[in-house]
C-alpha cells in the first residue's frame, strides 16, 4: 500500500474518531458501555504528527477535499468511487494494484483506497 | 434495532474459539488480522492502529471478562463484527481488572448508522443475567448462535 495513501487514510479515520468521541451521542454510548475516556489531546498530538509527515501539496489537497467534501478519501467498493459513484478504470480492479499508487478519483478529485 | 436483529451482523468465519495471543495489544492485533484473512479489510495496521488509539484513552473491557474494542475506519466496507475467546484470560486493563476471557470487536464505515446503536445493543445483550455466564461456556459459533437465538 502506498505510504502516504496510508497515512491519509489514518488521517482521516483519526478525526472521525475525535469527532465522534466528543460528539453527545459517542459520549452517550461510551456511558453506557461504563467506559471513560481520558486524554483525547492525544488524538490530536497523533493527528498533527501524521500531518506532519504528508508532503504539503497533498495535506493542502485533503484539507480542501474534508473542507468540500466532509471526507477526502473515497472507497472504491466493486469498481466504483463509493463517494460519486463513478467507475474506476477496470485495470485497477486488483486492490493490491489500486492502493499501489496515490490516485484520485477522475470526478470527485478524492483520494481513492480500495478495500 | 431489536436485540433479536443482532445476530445477523455475526457470521460462522469471524468467530475465534480460541486466540493465540496472550497480552492486550497481540490480541488487537490478532482480531484485526483475522478480519483481513477473512477478506473484510484492507491492511491490517490501519485498524489495528485505531484500535490501540481507542485503548490508549480507557480499555474497552466492560468488566465481568468482556471487551468490545472498537472503532471506524474505512477500511470496512460494512459494519464489521468478530466475536473472540481466549479462555485462560488476558490482562487488558479492564474496568473491574479482571481478566478478559470475551472480545467483541466492531468496526464499522464511518457513516454507518447502525454503529453507535449496535454498540449499544450488545452492551445490554452481553450483560444481562440470563446470559452473561453461559457465553463463557461456548466453544463454537453454533454454540453462540443458539445462546443468543434462545434470549432474543
Amino acid at each position: 500500500m502506498h505510504t502516504i495513501l496510508q497515512k491519509l487514510v489514518m488521517l482521516q479515520d483519526l478525526d472521525y474518531m475525535i469527532n465522534e468521541i466528543t460528539s453527545k451521542d459517542g459520549k452517550k454510548i461510551q456511558k453506557k458501555m461504563g467506559l471513560t475516556i481520558k486524554g483525547e489531546e492525544k488524538l490530536h498530538e497523533a493527528k498533527d504528527a501524521l500531518e506532519q509527515s504528508i508532503p504539503p501539496a497533498v495535506l493542502s489537497r485533503f484539507h480542501k477535499l474534508m473542507k468540500r467534501f466532509g471526507r477526502a478519501v473515497a472507497p472504491v467498493v466493486d469498481n466504483s468511487c463509493m463517494a460519486c459513484n463513478v467507475m474506476v478504470p477496470k485495470r485497477l480492479t486488483v486492490k493490491t494494484v489500486g492502493n499501489r499508487e496515490l490516485r484520485t478519483c477522475e470526478r470527485c478529485g478524492r483520494f481513492l483506497y480500495w478495500v | 434495532m431489536k436485540q433479536s436483529e443482532l445476530l445477523r451482523f455475526f457470521h460462522k468465519d469471524l468467530f475465534i474459539p480460541a486466540l493465540k495471543a496472550s497480552d492486550k495489544d497481540g490480541v488487537l492485533k490478532e482480531l484485526a488480522g483475522c478480519l483481513e484473512s477473512e477478506d473484510k479489510l484492507y491492511k491490517t495496521s490501519l485498524v489495528y492502529d485505531l484500535l490501540k488509539r481507542r485503548e490508549d484513552l480507557g480499555s474497552t473491557g466492560i468488566g465481568g471478562g468482556i471487551a468490545i474494542p472498537h472503532c471506524r475506519s474505512i477500511a470496512v466496507r460494512k459494519l464489521t463484527v468478530l466475536c473472540a475467546l481466549k479462555p485462560q484470560g488476558v490482562d487488558f486493563k479492564a474496568a473491574d481488572e479482571k481478566p478478559v476471557k470475551l472480545f467483541f470487536l466492531v468496526v464499522a464505515p464511518p457513516h454507518d448508522i447502525n454503529y453507535l446503536v449496535f454498540l449499544g445493543k450488545l452492551v445490554e445483550l452481553v450483560t444481562a443475567k440470563k446470559i452473561n455466564k453461559a457465553l463463557f461456556n461456548i466453544n463454537s459459533f453454533e454454540d453462540f448462535k443458539n445462546l443468543i437465538s434462545g434470549v432474543t
